[in-house]
């Protein structure tokens, strides 16, 4: 375990949002400047030994919601430079955000942000989205094995078939059991 | 004798020293119905898993030991020829139907193969005959009852006939009359079958041979009449006491009996 592992959740939940408000209130024509933190963001992630390719790839996924938020930019006076600042800003954001929950357990991340008088539904609501997101990626797994049981030639049309219908039907199932976790939250007397 | 699948030394281990599956060697006749048996966490789903190689996902995962399909190698460069030969049953059926209605989810197998329209719509249709749900084709699968789902996914293997069925806990989640209905379409079926089971009357009923699997290890193996007779070997390894819980009959039933 790294020393950024082992650091208080609250030290670093603290320098990551005063980090992220710090590039919240860069004015919008000096937004490159944010670009000189990559290098420091990159270095943490080596020092806490996080996985290249698992940061650089889970990074990614959020790339194409960046992008569609930035290019709204696109339509104002020098919305090119503003767009590009925008995307910078939020990429490196982003990348902060997932250093602290991959260096952090969520338990105690959510102690911090208890501590630190965040609402209580919203800490319960951040609890549940930890707790079944494993139970989800997991339901997701057991899919996958079972589509690969009866994929048998390596059509890749059929498999895009098959994957868009078993997404469909695992988010239909994510609403029922969340309709089954809230009837049995209700039953031992919650809302 | 022709073997259908041979196990030889087969280990594995989902992460780095934490073994699921230790040195398993056995082998299944061609026709034969093989019943698989522990407590929760033995590795009976993951040696399943093996059997059509679902497992390993990845190469570089820590597997060793080989499976055997009629004599075939399992590997990446068969692994089309091996599904089509071992069809895999999983224990909850809504991992397995992903399709929106019954008729489209017992034809994807037979689509990958190439078949015409018609000769697709005929498979779909003896296959739902032979599990008792002749004209379901246009129904929803969500809508349909534990026993039901768990015979379409039946359905949708044996739509293009593999030669080996592997089921996991069949009976799993079912009511007395889908427990019965199941029991009965399956042995039915004249191909070779690995039933991994928690239902002891099932594996009475149904399997000759066992295998009992506790640890990742197989601890015991032979005709099933002598290893449900067996009360210490069966609650030493968490199967409770079948010579208790299960009517007499059962033990004593032709398959339980006729072990070869």
């Amino acid at each position: 375990m790294s020393c950024i592992h082992r650091a208080p959740a609250g030290l670093k939940l603290g320098l990551s949002l005063t980090f992220m408000l710090g590039l919240a209130v860069l004015p919008a024509r000096d937004s490159l400047w944010a670009l000189v933190a990559l290098p420091v963001l990159l270095s943490l992630a080596m020092l806490a030994r996080l996985s290249p390719r698992a940061v650089l790839g889970r990074w990614a996924l959020g790339m194409p919601l960046l992008l569609g938020a930035a290019s709204l930019a696109l339509f104002q006076t020098h919305g090119g430079w503003l767009a590009l600042g925008l995307f910078a800003k939020s990429a490196l954001c982003l990348l902060s955000l997932q250093l602290l929950v991959s260096t952090t357990p969520i338990t105690e991340l959510l102690r911090a942000l208890r501590r630190m008088h965040l609402p209580q539904l919203l800490c319960e609501t951040i609890a549940l989205l930890a707790r079944y997101s494993s139970l989800l990626s997991d339901e997701a797994r057991r899919m996958r094995r079972a589509r690969a049981g009866r994929t048998l030639t390596a059509s890749r049309l059929q498999a895009w078939w098959a994957l868009g219908n078993s997404l469909g039907l695992l988010f239909i199932r994510t609403v029922s059991r969340a309709e089954r976790v809230q009837v049995a939250m209700r039953s031992r007397g919650g809302v | 004798m022709t073997l259908a699948l041979s196990v030889q030394g087969l280990s594995f281990e989902f992460a780095p020293s934490i073994p699921v599956l230790r040195s398993l060697s056995f082998a299944v006749e061609v026709g034969q119905c093989l019943a698989v048996i522990g407590p929760n966490g033995a590795g009976k789903s993951t040696l399943l898993m093996h059997l059509n190689g679902i497992l390993p996902e990845h190469p570089r995962a820590g597997a060793s030991g080989s499976v055997r399909v009629h004599g075939r190698l399992v590997g990446p460069s068969e692994i089309g020829w091996v599904r089509r030969q071992v069809g895999v049953l999983f224990q909850d059926a809504d991992d397995q139907l992903f399709c929106p209605t019954v008729g489209e989810d017992v034809a994807y197998g037979p689509e990958q193969l190439g078949y015409s329209r018609a000769e697709i719509e005929q498979r779909v249709g003896r296959a739902l005959e032979s599990v008792g749900l002749a004209g379901f084709e246009r129904r929803v699968p969500q809508r349909l009852s534990g026993g039901e789902k768990k015979r379409v996914c039946l359905a949708g293997l044996l739509a293009y006939e593999p030669s080996i069925l592997v089921l996991d806990e069949p009976s799993a989640g079912l009511d007395p009359r889908g427990r019965r209905e199941l029991i009965e379409i399956l042995a039915r079926l004249p191909i070779t079958r690995v039933i991994a089971s928690h239902d002891l009357a099932l594996v009475a009923e149904l399997c000759p041979q066992t295998l009992v699997l506790d640890g990742g290890v197989l601890v015991a193996s032979g005709p099933s009449k002598d290893l449900l007779r067996d009360d210490a070997l069966m609650s030493a390894h968490g199967l409770g006491c079948p010579s208790r819980d299960l009517p007499a009959h059962l033990l004593l039933s032709p398959a339980a009996s006729d072990g070869p």
